[in-house]
């Protein structure tokens, strides 16, 4: 089944604010003439096309692909927000050889599936196509529960969930050990260090890709994971001349909490609250977030119960907080 | 014995002739001549064979010659001959540089053949132990030389003693006295004394077989932009495989440029009734160095899936051309490609993103039919009648490989699956057939699945 089919889209509050966060940082590197608006967007497609919405309204991109391998042409077509988007019932990897090698794009990768050969290949195809300057993105399921699809299902049908982590140790370090560069044990496999093992293999793979390109480096200003039930990873950033390095600097937007360089990746979590929580949360912010840094506890007057780590992550997301209403059309 | 302050150190002709010849095959050898033959004319004609690779095109055209340029090579027991038509070499050059080793020609201004300084001795000392070439260059500049090897070895200098003379002497012979047999300046050169291994070689149908395949293949450019070959007296012509195309489906065409060099690939799928399983063939400077290669040098298995024979009918045409010839990623046999050339290695990239939809298609054609025999029937209903292109005609511009399936046709694929062959029989018996296929079991408890399971 594919994903759309489990949950709409839009309905992924994480999700949701990762393209809110995306598109601010991105906003902010025209500051280091990285003008996105005239960008061509390459995503992935799906019914919603909730990416293409937001990057053509607030990134005022207004040249737009979208590649679907789902064999649903007619409902893709039927579902497409703008006339401009041109449909490719196409994998990405048939998509990228015909990219114009003159033209900036903006390309987000964003897979439904977990972190394979394919996907590898993808990504080592647009790190070699993208003109400098152009901006690449990818993300990937990076949950346990997707990952032990990688064992072999006859194999995996007999075992306990325990014995599966087992088998898929030396699966992941067939996959990815040689970009990890380290051996991958069964440690790694947590949820909190899963995603970190990811992004670690994704940049280094990235960053090898490159070394066909003489003078060309990526340098990377997402690295998000998050929930919605299913864990993912994103990993994302800029491949530009090496001497980008102190312009991107200069436009402030690794002064952004959400933006990293790192390999740790930033964990975008976004509390369950009511209509009438967050707006009161709002409305308090500026002193519940004084009380917060001088006393590292919430004050006596909150006007509900909520744990203080869910409050920490609202006050760094409350900006790209999705609300969500039912719509009668 | 007077002391020294210095330690000796030289290098021995007979550690030199074993090093150079030592990673060179007869075959590769004589090819080096042939190289250096066409050097010449890339040089005086400013030819670029690699024009042919993309549009008709025949060098000579645009020349008025009063023959074709030829290259004439012959062999048997005795000796080694290669005679051509292709500008010789001026005594100038022969004094001070053709017989250096190692000293390839600085800041060349054309496509040439001659990389490494060094082909032209090796071959001599590849196939025997007498040379005599003589040359001419144009108009009263005619040289020889009579080089007997053998002799050359054993010469050092009187003075400096244990030091070995290297340098040859011109032949006695009077200009006058040499007899060409083409109108156009050229070179002969005869090659005498032949190492034993050469003699054996060179008495095999198989091996004169070989040599013309690997002349008709290496030189396939050459040929197909009018250069003559001529080998025992058989004048080759190329053999290139072809591109189909239709309506529906096209090769694709990348051109760029990395350092100096000048990189193109073609890629597509060939016609059904061309039952050679292809690959890639790779030129530099218009020299084939790779012959519908399948293995890694190319991408297979490292950044393209292993060849497989669902893969026969891919084709791709790679040509590097640069006047800078020692960044061209040919190995030092001009047989073989550099895999750490950085030039390569981006290319490689190239190659496998312009492959991955070629192989996506053939993977998806092949689900149709069971077996590889039946693969190509299944082609030619998947794509109607097409037509045969030489590429050559057509690929200047840039396209891309597509495919566009403009009937409906059934989009399908097929499982295989291995179980317990008691279990199955009894699965045929609970269907109530027990001499059924197995096929048709596994039809039926795949229907059953989707029927009970499936929304």
């Amino acid at each position: 089944m594919a994903s759309f089919e489990k949950i709409d889209y839009l309905l992924r509050p994480s999700k949701q604010v990762e393209r809110k966060l995306i598109i601010e940082a991105l906003q902010k590197l025209s500051k280091a003439g990285y003008y996105i608006h005239d960008y061509t967007y390459l995503g992935l497609g799906s019914i919603y096309y909730a990416d293409f919405i937001l990057f053509h309204k607030y990134l005022l991109i207004d040249r737009m692909i979208c590649a679907e391998i789902d064999p649903i042409p007619n409902r893709m077509e039927f579902n497409k927000p703008f006339d401009f988007i041109e449909l490719e019932m196409k994998s990405a990897g048939e998509i990228i050889p015909i990219l114009d090698r003159t033209k900036q794009y903006l390309v987000w990768l964003d897979y439904d599936s977990t972190i394979d050969k394919d996907v590898f290949s993808d990504i080592r195809s647009c790190v070699h196509v993208l003109a400098p300057g152009g901006i690449f993105l990818i993300s990937v399921v990076s949950d346990l529960r997707r990952l032990i699809n990688l064992l072999d299902p006859s194999e995996a049908k007999e075992l306990t969930e325990e014995q599966k982590k087992e088998k898929l140790v030396p699966v992941l370090n067939e996959l990815l050990g040689i970009h990890y560069g380290q051996e991958i044990s069964l440690r790694d496999l947590s949820t909190n260090k899963l995603p970190k093992v990811i992004a670690k293999s994704l940049q280094n793979f990235i960053n090898s890709c490159l070394d066909t390109r003489d003078g060309i480096d990526f340098f990377q200003i997402f690295n998000f994971r998050y929930s919605d039930n299913i864990q993912m990873l994103t990993i994302g950033g800029i491949i530009d001349s090496s001497n980008s390095r102190e312009n991107i600097e200069q436009s402030g937007i690794y002064n952004l909490h959400f933006v990293s360089r790192e390999s740790e990746p930033i964990l975008i979590s976004v509390p369950p609250l009511t209509i009438r929580e967050k707006i009161w949360l709002e409305k308090n912010l500026t002193s519940i977030e004084k009380h917060l840094t001088d006393n590292n506890c919430l004050p006596n007057n909150m006007a509900f119960e909520i744990e203080i780590k869910l409050v920490k992550n609202f006050i760094k997301y409350y900006r790209h907080y999705p609300l969500y209403y039912e719509t009668l059309l | 014995m007077t002391s020294r302050d210095t330690a000796q150190s030289y290098v021995t002709k007979s550690f030199l002739i074993d090093i150079i010849t030592r990673d060179i095959g007869i075959l590769d050898a004589i090819l080096e001549l042939v190289d250096n033959s066409l050097d010449r004319v890339v040089e005086i004609h400013k030819i670029d064979v690699t024009k042919s690779l993309t549009e008709e095109y025949n060098f000579a055209s645009s020349l008025v010659l009063p023959e074709a340029i030829t290259i004439n090579i012959n062999i048997s027991d005795d000796e080694f001959t290669i005679e051509d038509n292709c500008g010789g070499i001026t005594r100038a050059d022969i004094e001070k540089e053709v017989f250096v080793f190692g000293l390839p020609k600085e800041g060349l201004k054309y496509t040439g053949l001659s990389a490494f300084g060094i082909g032209m001795k090796r071959a001599f000392f590849k196939l025997g132990r007498y040379v005599k070439l003589q040359t001419w260059a144009g108009e009263k500049d005619k040289t020889v030389i009579d080089w007997n090897i053998d002799e050359w070895m054993k010469k050092r200098y009187e003075e400096k003693k244990g030091y070995e003379d290297w340098d040859i002497p011109f032949s006695d012979i009077k200009a006058s006295e040499l007899h060409f047999n083409y109108e156009l300046p050229g070179t002969i050169i005869k090659i005498g004394k032949l190492n034993s291994s050469v003699k054996t070689r060179f008495g095999q149908t198989e091996f004169v077989t070989n040599l013309k395949n690997r002349l008709k293949a290496s030189y396939a450019l050459f040929l197909k932009s009018g250069i003559k070959l001529i080998l025992n007296g058989e004048e080759l012509s190329y053999a290139l495989p072809s591109f189909f195309t239709s309506e529906e489906i096209n090769y694709t065409s990348k051109y760029w440029k990395i350092e100096d060099v000048d990189v193109r690939i073609i890629a597509g799928i060939t016609p059904f009734d061309d039952r050679v399983p292809r690959g890639w063939y790779v030129f530099c400077n218009g020299r084939m160095v790779l012959d519908g290669d399948k293995t890694q040098l190319t991408g297979w298995g490292t950044h393209l899936p292993l060849f497989h024979p669902k893969f026969n009918h891919f084709l791709g045409f790679v040509s590097f051309s640069s006047a800078n010839v020692k960044i061209l990623p040919w190995s030092s046999t001009k047989w073989g490609v550099e895999l750490d050339s950085p030039v390569y290695m981006n290319a490689l990239e190239e190659m496998r993103i312009q492959a991955i939809p070629i192989l996506n298609f053939l993977d998806r054609w092949k689900d149709i039919k069971d077996d590889d025999e039946s693969s190509v029937t299944a082609l030619r209903e998947l794509l109607g009648e097409g037509k045969t292109t030489s590429v050559f005609a057509s690929a200047k511009v840039e396209t891309n490989f597509v495919f566009t399936n403009k009937k409906e046709r059934p989009d399908v694929t097929k499982i295989t699956f291995i179980k317990d062959r008691e279990l199955v029989q009894r699965v045929k018996n609970a269907l109530g057939n027990p001499k059924m296929r197995n096929s048709s079991v596994g039809e039926m408890v795949f229907d059953y699945y989707v029927e009970s399971e499936l929304d």
